[in-house]
C-alpha cells in the first residue's frame, strides 16, 4: 500500500513536470510562430525550430497522458483493485491494403456507401491517378493533379490524395493518436463540458443523417465520434465545435480513422481561415468577412444590398460554410468534390466558392421577398447547382494574395 | 394595415429546442433529431395579434457555449428575445439566468424577453419544479412558458405573447415617419398572405 502510495505521487510529479514542460514548448511555439511573422531571422532556422517543437510537444501530450493514466489506474487498483484493460493501438488503425484491395469484411459494409459516393465513372483512371500519387511533392504534378481534380477523383483515391496533399506538419503519430484517444475516454463530465465534446454523441445523431452511417451502431460512427473526440484532447483550447462534425465526416468517408484524424487535424493548422474560426478569433474573423463583403460589393452588389435591408450580414452564411467546407449546402457527393478542391488550392478558394453560390442565387436572392430569402438561405442544398457553380467559382480570378493583402487594408 | 417588423432572437443552451420551438411555430414541423445549428437560422412569419400585424424575423442562434462570443451580432437590434430551456437539464436553466443578465445590459434596451421551458412532454424527467421557474420568471417581470415543440403545446401562445408585447412596447414608433430606421422599421402596406410559406397557416 506504501508502495502504491509513493508510486502515485512520484507518478504525480513527473506528471506535472512534464505538462509544465508542454506549457512551456506550446509557449516557445508560439513566440517563434510570431516571430516568423514579424523578425528578419531566417525563416528556414525557424521552421527547423518549429519542427523539432511540434514534434517534442507531441512526445510531451502522449508522456503526459500515460502518467495521468498511471494515475487513473493506481486509483481504480486502489480503490476496487480492477485494471482496465490496454487500448489496443493495432484496432484503431486499420492499415489500407494496397491497390484498393480492401478487406472484404469492410467491403461488404460500405458497399452500399462506396456506390453512393460513386458518381463519376472513372473518368480519370485510377492507374494515372496512381502514378500522380507517387510524385506529389513536385510541384508540376501538384498543378496537373490540381487540373485534373475538376474533371472528378476517383472515389478510390480520393483519401489517399488528401493524405499527400495536406501532409502531416504536425507530425502527428498513431501513438499520438491512441494517447489522445485514450485520454479523451478518460475525460471526466465537467471536462468534456468545458471543451464542448459532450455534444458530439448529439450531433451524431444529426450529422448527415440520410446517409445512415454516422449514426449510433452504423459503420462510421465509432470512427468520427474517435476522431472529435481526439481533437479535443489534442487541442483543448479548440475543443470541439458545432460544425466540426460535417468536416470530420467527409474525412471519415474516404480514410480510415487515423488518418482521417491525421488529414483533419493538419488541415485546420494549414488553412488560417479554417484555424481563425475554429479558435473563435474574433478580430480576424470579423477581417475575413470584411473581405468577403468587399468582394459581394464587386460581385453581387444587388445581393448585399438586399442583405443590407434584411440585417443579413456575411459572418451568417460564411461562418456555417467555413465550419462544414460547404457540406450543408449540396449533397454529399458533391462535398467530398469540394474538399478536394479545397484541399489542392487555399483560403481563397472559399471565398471564390462562396462568391459562385451568391452568383448563383442572386437573381432568386434579388427577386424575392422577405420569407423567400430566409427560406434559400436556410435550406441551400435544394437549390444550388453544383456544376453550375464550381464552373462560375472557377472564373472567379481572387488569389490567396489578393484576399490576405485585403484583409490588412480593410482592417 | 400598418405592419411591424421585428426582428428576435431564440437563446439558449446547445441542446434545448431552440430551431424545434421556432419551427413548429413557423412551420407547424417537428423533427425529433434536428440537425445542430452551426452559427443561426432565419425564419420569418407574419403574426395577426388585435393591436395589429406584426412580421417576427426570427434569428434562431446556436446553443453550444463557443458560439456565446458572437451571439451579440444576433441580438443587437433586437427587439424581442425567447430565451429556451429544457425542463429535464437543470444546467440549460441556469443558463437562463446569465442570457437575461447579458440581454438586460448589452441588448436594447425595451428589448421584451419571454422565457420557454421546453419539453414539457416529458414531465417525468422533469428536473426544474414549476414553481421555482415561476417565481424566477415573476422576479424578473418576464413571462414564463411551459412549451413542448413536439405536441406544440404553448409555443403558439408564447409566440403571439411575444409579439403583442414587443407590439406594445413599440408602438411610439408607428405614428413617426419610421422609415429611417432600418431594423424595427415599419411598413405600411397590405397585409400580405404568404402563399409559399408552409403547408399550414397555423391558427391566426
Amino acid at each position: 500500500m506504501e508502495g502504491l502510495i509513493s508510486q502515485i505521487i512520484e507518478t504525480k510529479m513527473l506528471l506535472a513536470q512534464t505538462e509544465e514542460q508542454c506549457e512551456k514548448k506550446t509557449h516557445l511555439l508560439k513566440d517563434i510562430c510570431e516571430k516568423v511573422a514579424t523578425s528578419e531571422t531566417k525563416i528556414s532556422d525557424l521552421s527547423r525550430e518549429i519542427k523539432s517543437l511540434l514534434k517534442s510537444i507531441n512526445e510531451l501530450i502522449i508522456e503526459k497522458n500515460s502518467y495521468r493514466d498511471e494515475l487513473e489506474q493506481n486509483t481504480i487498483n486502489n480503490h476496487h483493485g480492477h485494471s482496465s484493460s490496454p487500448y489496443p493501438i493495432e484496432s484503431l488503425i486499420q492499415v489500407p491494403s494496397p491497390k484498393g484491395q480492401k478487406n472484404k469484411e469492410n467491403k461488404d459494409q460500405f458497399r452500399s456507401l462506396d456506390q453512393f459516393l460513386e458518381i463519376q465513372p472513372e473518368i480519370n483512371g485510377i492507374d494515372i491517378w496512381t502514378n500522380l500519387l507517387c510524385e506529389a511533392d513536385s510541384p508540376q504534378v501538384f498543378k496537373k493533379m490540381k487540373k485534373l481534380s475538376r474533371r472528378g477523383i476517383p472515389t478510390k483515391i480520393r483519401g489517399e490524395l488528401w493524405t499527400r496533399v495536406i501532409g502531416n506538419d504536425l507530425f502527428i503519430t498513431p501513438k499520438l493518436f491512441a494517447s489522445l484517444l485514450k485520454t479523451s475516454q478518460n475525460a471526466n463530465k465537467t471536462e468534456k463540458e468545458v471543451n464542448g465534446t459532450l455534444l458530439i454523441p448529439m450531433d451524431l445523431k444529426r450529422t448527415l443523417s440520410n446517409l445512415q452511417v454516422f449514426q449510433e451502431k452504423q459503420p462510421l460512427h465509432s470512427s468520427l465520434s474517435d476522431l472529435l473526440q481526439a481533437f479535443a484532447a489534442y487541442r483543448p483550447d479548440i475543443g470541439y465545435v458545432q460544425g466540426m462534425a460535417y468536416l470530420g465526416a467527409i474525412f471519415v468517408l474516404h480514410q480510415n480513422t487515423y488518418s482521417a484524424f491525421t488529414s483533419f487535424s493538419n488541415l485546420i493548422f494549414k488553412s488560417h481561415m479554417l484555424k481563425s474560426f475554429y479558435s473563435f478569433d474574433l478580430p480576424i474573423m470579423q477581417e475575413y468577412y470584411k473581405v468577403f463583403e468587399h468582394y459581394m460589393k464587386k460581385k453581387v452588389p444587388g445581393v448585399l444590398k438586399k442583405f443590407k435591408d434584411l440585417d443579413i450580414t456575411p459572418d451568417m452564411f460564411l461562418l456555417e460554410w467555413v465550419y462544414t467546407l460547404f457540406s450543408r449546402c449540396f449533397e454529399i457527393e458533391y462535398v467530398s468534390r469540394i474538399m478536394s478542391l479545397f484541399i489542392l488550392s487555399d483560403d481563397a478558394f472559399i471565398i471564390r466558392f462562396g462568391l459562385a453560390i451568391l452568383i448563383f442565387l442572386s437573381k432568386k436572392l434579388v427577386d424575392e421577398n422577405m420569407d423567400a430569402v430566409a427560406t434559400t438561405i436556410n435550406n441551400m442544398v435544394t437549390h444550388l447547382e453544383y456544376s453550375q457553380i464550381s464552373r462560375i467559382s472557377e472564373k472567379i480570378k481572387i488569389k490567396l494574395a489578393d484576399v490576405n493583402k485585403l484583409r490588412i487594408m480593410l482592417a | 394595415m400598418a405592419t411591424m417588423e421585428c426582428k428576435i432572437v431564440t437563446l439558449g443552451e446547445g441542446r434545448v429546442g431552440k430551431t424545434s420551438l421556432a419551427l413548429k411555430y413557423v412551420k407547424n414541423e417537428f423533427h425529433k433529431d434536428e440537425i445542430s445549428t452551426v452559427n443561426a437560422n432565419y425564419l420569418t412569419k407574419l403574426v395577426q395579434i388585435p393591436q395589429g400585424s406584426v412580421q417576427l424575423n426570427i434569428w434562431d442562434t446556436a446553443g453550444q457555449e463557443r458560439f456565446r462570443a458572437i451571439a451579440s451580432n444576433y441580438y443587437r437590434q433586437a427587439k424581442g428575445a425567447l430565451i429556451v430551456y429544457d425542463i429535464t437539464d437543470r444546467k440549460s436553466f441556469d443558463k437562463v439566468v446569465s442570457w437575461i443578465k447579458e440581454l438586460k445590459s448589452q441588448a436594447e434596451k425595451n428589448i421584451v424577453i419571454v422565457v420557454a421551458g421546453n419539453k414539457c412532454d416529458m414531465e417525468k424527467e422533469r428536473q426544474i419544479n414549476r414553481p421555482e421557474a415561476l417565481e424566477f420568471c415573476r422576479k424578473m417581470q418576464i413571462r414564463h412558458f411551459d412549451t413542448s415543440a413536439k405536441s406544440g403545446n404553448g409555443v403558439e401562445e408564447m409566440f403571439m405573447e411575444l409579439a403583442s408585447q414587443i407590439f406594445e412596447a413599440n408602438k411610439g414608433e408607428l405614428g413617426q415617419s419610421g422609415r429611417n430606421s432600418r431594423r424595427g422599421k415599419i411598413t405600411v402596406e397590405k397585409t400580405k398572405h404568404r402563399e409559399n410559406s408552409g403547408k399550414k397557416g397555423g391558427c391566426c
